[in-house]
């Protein structure tokens, strides 16, 4: 009897101590890393090595400041004139697992034809502070729009590629945006609502709040976005279901929107496809 | 590894929300039983997640019991879920003719994060032996219904969900230990981003669970 008492009472501690949890607290945080941007580091799509730029920036979540930080592939002498991409990256832990999508960005139509700009969130890499809710997301990438602007870019030449995770702050940035208005946003393999997510893997009714207070809903802030939109989502991703967002693309009531479903391509859409498909994809959206 | 594993605690404590324990009472307990029991497990990722829940049961005559957990994983993710029911014996087990019982079950989980709520009912039918007095193997299968299932974003819900299980119970006099094997959610496809989960044809989620009891007997 008292083994079971001891383990009631653990539990019960266990329980108190860890009341505060929250799925996104434990999710939505990266490790800090060595970066490494170097052309030893790609399979293809090399870039000129002094065209890349590592640096920090500040972040500012209504007070909630965070040290963040961010690489540019190209020169910044050119944003003032070049179209730049703004990379959201996924759920990886750091900017290094995507160091290579990131040249491919810059690759597409040339080397170094378009600018790419890629940050870690706050709490991935070796950014500072906690991701804790979609505003922090966002801020992050409203402090990389403030510093292209700085340098000149204007909104017609800023597109906003957010992947996976990347897609929530993307589209919810697109809909609202403070800094730049943006003409032009990518959603790539994207999940749809934080509830959505509980639901899915449960079956059941139940609303995301009941696990996180990290809440997203790209249905419902898109509709507030009437500029170009491209979707790309793999038919067979097992990460962010392909149906989930086939349904809300299907209903969302924009002339300027574009899809690309890959047939039998899981998650990794850009690099599932092939380099010359992706290029051509991107090339199509970009100079519409 | 270290985010895998989180992964893969997400993953437990999301389907903590459905079925995530032992079958609280299998055998009627005889009348004036209590037993107080913990439960560790949960889907399988590679290896069950230690999710636990803390339950009480009392037999109210030799065929009625009733019985109530609490999820304390759950819990310390700012959601209260526990469950209330009630067992009834059907039939005896006799030899190699299994017994059977029902169970109907309340299953409230509130969000204290925004205070939404809840209540999911359940039915499980168990199918058990008792071999040698102490030895309680048991097939059963339950189900959650979702009234509330036009509340599913994108698509229709689905009113049932349900679960396939089979275990072993070693009823001691004072003490019963028990091991389970849950396929949940069998009719459907599961998605959880980031984790791998074990299931049967690409269908549910299969889990592992531990129960360990304490029998308190009313003295005449």
């Amino acid at each position: 009897m008292k083994f079971l008492i001891y383990i009631t009472f653990t539990a019960a501690v266990l329980t108190i101590v860890g009341c505060k949890n929250d799925v996104a607290s434990v999710l939505l945080k990266g490790e800090p890393i060595d970066y490494s941007f170097t052309n030893v580091d790609l399979a293809e799509q090399l870039v000129d090595e002094g065209l890349v730029s590592q640096f920090s920036l500040i972040s500012n979540n209504a007070g909630s400041k965070a040290k963040i930080e961010a690489l540019y592939i190209g020169s910044q002498d050119q944003i003032k004139i070049d179209t730049v991409i703004l990379y959201l990256h996924g759920n990886s832990p750091n900017m290094n697992d995507y160091w290579q999508l990131a040249t491919n960005l810059a690759n597409i139509g040339g080397q170094h034809n378009y600018g790419v700009m890629m940050f870690d969130y706050r709490g991935f890499g070796n950014s500072e502070g906690t991701s804790e809710s979609i505003e922090d997301l966002i801020a992050d990438a409203e402090a990389c729009i403030t510093w292209l602007k700085a340098r000149g870019l204007s909104k017609e030449r800023l597109v906003v590629y957010g992947y996976s995770l990347g897609a929530m702050p993307a589209a919810h940035l697109a809909a609202d945006p403070s800094v730049l208005e943006i003409g032009k946003v990518v959603l790539d393999a994207p999940q749809t609502t934080s509830t959505k997510l509980l639901q899915d893997a449960t079956g059941l009714s139940l609303s995301g709040s009941a696990v996180t207070s990290f809440e997203y809903n790209i249905p419902l802030v898109i509709e507030d976005y009437d500029n170009y939109l491209l979707w790309i989502h793999g038919t067979d991703d097992k990460t962010a279901s392909f149906e989930n967002f086939k349904y809300v693309y299907d209903r969302y009531d924009n002339p300027k929107k574009s899809s690309a479903e890959l047939e039998g391509v899981g998650h990794s859409t850009a690099i599932d496809m092939g380099f010359p498909a992706y290029e051509k994809l991107m090339l199509n959206f970009i100079r519409q | 590894m270290k985010r895998k594993f989180i992964s893969s605690i997400l993953f437990a404590l999301l389907f903590c929300c459905s079925a995530c324990n032992t079958t609280r009472v299998v055998k009627p307990l005889e009348k004036g039983e209590t037993r107080i029991a913990v439960d560790l497990g949960g889907p399988v990722v590679g290896f069950p997640i230690p999710m636990s829940s803390i339950s009480g049961a009392y037999g109210i005559s030799e065929k009625l019991s009733v019985f109530g957990g609490f999820h304390a994983t759950t819990l310390a993710y700012q959601s209260l879920q526990f469950d209330l029911g009630a067992n009834y014996s059907f039939l005896e087990t006799r030899k190699w003719q299994p017994g059977i019982s029902g169970s109907l079950i309340l299953n409230p989980i509130i969000d204290l994060r925004v205070g939404n709520s809840s209540i999911f009912p359940e039915t499980s039918v168990n199918f058990y032996w008792q071999l040698r007095e102490r030895h309680v193997p048991f097939v059963g299968i339950t189900n959650w219904y979702d009234m509330a299932q036009g509340a599913v974003e994108l698509e229709k819900g689905k009113l049932m969900h349900p679960a396939l299980y089979f275990g072993y119970n070693y009823e001691g006099p004072k003490w019963i230990f028990g091991i389970e094997a849950k396929w949940l959610n069998f009719d459907k496809t599961l998605m959880i981003p980031q984790v791998e989960h074990t299931s049967v044809g690409g269908k549910g989620a299969a889990g592992v669970y531990f129960k360990v009891a304490y029998r308190i007997f009313k003295t005449e």
